[in-house]
């Protein structure tokens, strides 16, 4: 019904048009297509000014699998018609487009882009509305952006690094009422202040919550991010300042410190429980961080010199923060060390040169009276694949410390 | 066939004089088009249907030079025979 409604729209513009009789518009219209058809039988291709080219096309027969049951199947020899529309057609059609170019894309940078806008979505998601309307700042909004990216990306990897993954989501709750707790003063107090403060603000918080949970000191950290926190709020002047560097300089402590606790010190189970019980100590001390934010606020903005000291401040926590990790002995980082191993490696007991008949098996029972201990010798000596051993190599046998 | 011989054998057809036939096919193709930007799809009883189908931008690489363009979103217009067009071309080709 609808596809004869069609025709007789193009016949009634043909009679708007043309003044012909409405019978022998529609006729016309009929024989029009039925002479394409008509051609397109006998003569494989039609041309028509103004429209394009219609034009059978024989396709060739191939193999193809069946969709549902999986089954080899021939697709014979066969025509299909195809169009190809004229130029004029074409442009007419593609009219509310026509303003598009292609364009040639910089090495690397397109892409990236396309994913930070990605990023920008997904970060949006998860903040809150207000931060929807900063976006005019694009520079600033990027960085934040970037270092949330790495906020999260790191979330991943140590939460990937730690043995004990189930505690975490039971610790990420408080963190989220971290983030907002605090966010509330700032917006009462000055609803005038541009809503990009609290994104850093927000982000440190982020920083400092997730580097709570993971660092076994938390008390200690607390204490030593506050002054942090207190950054992005000064004057408008520093504070620009502070908004792009600070951010930057977060994540790269942040990346430093999340690295070394993830990856150098696995994390054991009864850690994890002294966290979680000390954990709870930290967020009694939460509540009162907005009181002391006004405090800092109003003092940071009368006097912007003080907004140094506190980074400098956190910058050598986070020295301290770094250095702390390196609870293993110092040698350890001198030789090659077994992953997830019960032992480290801190120095050589003795060498033994691979002679026929001899196996790793056997030297590992020699030296250790177990055997063990074969992928500490592969490991100190760079063996790959343990089958596998040169004749008359010398293999340095490891020293071993319990962990 | 070209457009010439096709207006001529539409002309014999609908018993219209060569020049006639060219106004005809012409505001005939006018029509179609301004159909086709309003409701996307032209169904002809019995020949196939036109369709306007978006094409998203993409980006394309040239495999000789390296170059990454980004090719931008178009429309497009697509035919496709109804299935007697192409059974009757299917016997016309085995004919």
């Amino acid at each position: 019904m609808e596809q004869r409604m069609q025709l007789a729209e193009i016949a009634s513009g043909l009679i708007r048009r043309n003044n012909m009789p409405a019978k022998e518009a529609e006729y016309f219209v009929r024989k029009f297509f039925e002479c394409i058809g008509e051609n397109l039988f006998h003569d494989n291709i039609v041309k028509v000014k103004g429209l394009g080219t219609f034009k059978v096309v024989s396709v060739e027969a191939r193999e193809s699998v069946d969709v549902n049951t999986g089954q080899r199947i021939m697709i014979d020899e066969h025509t299909k018609v195809t169009f190809t529309p004229d130029p004029v057609l074409r442009d007419a059609i593609n009219k509310p487009f026509a303003d598009f170019e292609t364009v040639v894309l910089n090495e690397n940078t397109p892409l990236e882009a396309m994913e930070a806008m990605n990023l920008n979505e997904e970060a949006t998601q998860t903040e809150t509305n207000e931060e929807l309307v900063t976006v005019p700042e694009v520079q600033e909004e990027q960085l934040s952006e970037v270092d949330v990216e790495e906020q999260l990306s790191e979330k991943v990897l140590t939460q990937a690094g730690q043995p004990t993954e189930v505690v975490i989501p039971e610790e990420q709750p408080v963190a989220a009422t971290q983030i907002e707790q605090p966010e509330d003063p700032i917006e009462k107090d000055q609803p005038a202040e541009t809503i990009l403060d609290i994104q850093p603000v927000e982000a440190a918080q982020e920083e400092q919550s997730v580097e709570a949970t993971e660092d076994e000191q938390p008390v200690e950290a607390v204490p030593d991010e506050k002054p942090v926190e207190e950054e992005p709020v000064t004057t408008p002047r520093q504070r620009s300042f502070w908004r792009v560097l600070l951010p930057v300089l977060l994540s790269l402590i942040f990346f430093v410190v999340g690295y070394a606790v993830g990856y150098e010190r696995p994390v054991s189970l009864p850690e994890w429980q002294q966290l979680f019980s000390s954990k709870k100590e930290t967020s009694k001390v939460q509540p009162t961080r907005p009181v002391t934010k006004q405090v800092g606020k109003s003092v940071s903005k009368t006097e912007p010199v003080a907004v140094a000291t506190p980074n400098i401040s956190s910058d050598s926590s986070a020295v301290h923060q770094k250095k702390t990790p390196s609870r293993q002995p110092s040698e350890v980082l001198a030789y090659p060390q077994v992953e997830g191993g019960e032992y480290y490696i801190v120095g050589i007991k003795g060498t033994e040169v691979m002679k026929a008949g001899k196996t790793l098996l056997n030297i590992s029972i020699k030296y250790y009276q177990s055997k063990d201990y074969v992928e500490y010798i592969c490991v100190m000596n760079g063996i790959k694949n343990p089958d596998i051993v040169p004749l008359d190599k010398e293999l340095k046998i490891p020293e071993l410390k319990h962990k | 066939m070209n457009h010439k011989d096709f207006i001529s054998e539409l002309a014999q057809v609908t018993d219209h004089s060569l020049k006639d036939t060219q106004i005809l096919v012409n505001s005939l193709i006018a029509e179609m088009t301004e159909l086709l930007e309003d409701e996307n799809q032209l169904v002809v009883p019995n020949f196939g249907s036109f369709e306007v189908r978006k094409k998203l931008e993409r980006v394309l690489m040239n495999p000789g030079t390296g170059q990454r363009m980004l090719v931008p979103p178009k429309l497009v217009l697509n035919f496709k025979p109804s299935n007697i067009l192409k059974e009757r071309i299917q016997k016309g080709g085995e004919a």
